[in-house]
């Protein structure tokens, strides 16, 4: 028998809030959390991202700070405030939990500061948990390590979707009774020199805002010019509903849907056939019908292609629906978090749907001719009464994954 | 070892691992300041670049504090030039 998944716990280190109360407030306000970056001098390009302003020391225990990448600091912070906000007590039980977490490139601090050592000063420092803080497992590690959590500690990269299958697979598990709780989300902390630099070399980032750097990333816009980086985590405590409901724990919602799909046409180019086959592979595990989804978090990056790809590929899954259902892109003011984004923005579904409010696409005063659905432009809507909610996520290699989530009968 | 250096590596065990400084005697083993070896290859490659030193690729694991005092005891003599070393 299939078993109903729930979430019972969130925790998210967004470059718009630590903490679920700090994010939502600035989905609502449609706040952005991207800026210029520190210039080394003044002959240096304007550069912007989307920064998590965090001092660990304030969220975690000075002994395990040094030895971990930023990558693994702000997943730990993430899972303590989702395993908190669950209200798990330790027990047997809980210590059959499994981790399940995304991320696009893992430790890439540690390993950029071992080969600079080794590279470019000759020299043969290189630290000796270089290892251990590079390896992409490592934060799903360091959650179980210091949860006690025995049950299947999984890394998911797949780019783009790596939190989104993240907490698709994870969900996979607890349903088909493999497990019966899981942490699960995904962490990114890719904002090193180097690989910006790799990014820029893609020609795929979006050109700064001179005049407001915070308003860079402008999805669906006329004057959109690509993606913008940023960073994070976002955790969810994912349970059976029985198991959630014999401890008494709060239910934000049900996961009741997921859909993994991949394009196989294009490395880099989204594919609108790919996209909508997700969808729909997601509608039809949640068993609903397309016109039951009130609200979709979209991938929206930003970028020329991606954009219209994907206003397409609802205007397919939708059909006469898609003009009147609400579309937006939360990456507007967190940037694209890589390998955290699709948790960050499923926890952004679930504010939408508990808050009853719709999250804005902000810095969008013209859409693009091509992009012609409502995304909730610059301003929240407030008093919406949610059903379900869905929330896509297209990477590069064309791994699809999309969720849905819904109300729970209380 | 003098008496200066053992502090100053006793603060930093103190401050790095949020260890209670009385609790570092020497014969205070890692495994009882609950400290385990991977934090501690990394605290000592720590003191090397502090102290200056090069530190002996011995592969005995340090498990008292009395043996990190000794192993940085050598790697101080060898830096002085001292004879024997």
């Amino acid at each position: 028998m299939m078993r109903e998944v729930c979430v019972t716990g969130i925790g998210v280190v967004a470059p718009i809030g630590i903490g679920y109360a700090a994010f939502r407030e600035s989905l609502r306000a449609g706040r952005s959390g991207i800026r210029a970056l520190p210039r080394p001098d003044d002959a240096a390009p304007l550069r912007v991202a989307g920064v998590v302003d965090i001092a660990f020391a304030d969220h975690l225990a000075a002994p395990s700070i040094p030895g971990l990448d930023r990558v693994c600091l702000l997943a730990r912070v993430a899972a303590n405030q989702a395993i908190a906000d669950a209200a798990i007590t330790e027990n047997a039980q809980w210590h059959s939990a499994g981790v399940y977490v995304g991320t696009g490139i893992g430790g890439v601090s540690a390993l950029e500061a071992a080969y600079e050592e080794f590279f470019v000063r000759g020299g043969a420092r290189i630290k000796p948990l270089t290892v251990v803080q590079a390896m992409s497992n490592a934060a799903a590690a360091q959650i179980a390590l210091e949860h006690h959590c025995h049950g299947p500690v999984l890394t998911y990269s797949v780019a783009c979707s790596s939190s989104a299958v993240a907490i698709g697979e994870a969900y996979r598990a607890i349903r088909h009774g493999y497990v019966d709780c899981v942490i699960a989300g995904g962490t990114e902390a890719l904002l090193t020199p180097g690989t910006i630099r790799t990014w820029e070399a893609l020609r795929t980032l979006a050109l700064p805002d001179v005049a407001d750097p915070a308003a860079s990333c402008k999805p669906f816009s006329k004057n959109r010019t690509g993606l913008v980086l940023g960073e994070g985590a976002g955790m969810v405590v994912l349970e059976s509903v029985e198991h959630a409901r014999a401890r008494g724990a709060r239910i934000y919602a049900r996961l009741a849907g997921y859909g993994c799909r991949t394009d196989a046409t294009h490395m880099t180019k989204p594919d609108a056939d790919g996209q909508t086959a997700t969808m729909l592979a997601a509608l039809a595990d949640a068993g609903l019908p397309a016109g039951a989804i009130d609200y979709i978090n979209a991938h929206g990056t930003s970028t020329l292609a991606g954009d219209i790809v994907e206003t397409n590929a609802i205007k397919r899954v939708f059909g006469d629906g898609a003009a009147n259902l609400p579309v937006s892109s939360t990456k507007s003011m967190h940037g694209h978090c890589m390998g955290a984004t699709g948790a960050i923005e499923f926890i952004a579904a679930l504010a939408a749907l508990n808050g009853g409010f719709l999250p804005p696409t902000i810095n969008l005063s013209q859409a693009a001719p091509e992009c012609d659905l409502d995304y909730v432009p610059n301003h929240a809507r407030e008093g919406v009464a949610l059903r379900n909610v869905m929330s896509n996520s297209f990477a590069f290699g064309g791994s699809n994954a999309v969720l849905i989530a819904s109300r729970i009968d209380r | 070892m003098d008496k200066q250096l053992q502090d100053e590596i006793c603060v930093a065990i103190a401050e790095r691992f949020g260890v209670e400084p009385d609790k570092l005697v020497p014969e205070a083993t890692m495994e009882s300041l609950n400290i385990d070896s991977l934090s501690m290859i990394e605290f000592m490659f720590e003191m090397e670049d502090k102290l200056g030193i090069n530190l002996s690729d011995s592969r005995e694991p340090l498990k008292t504090l009395a043996d990190i005092y000794a192993e940085i005891d050598k790697a101080m003599l060898v830096k002085q030039g001292a004879p024997g070393a």
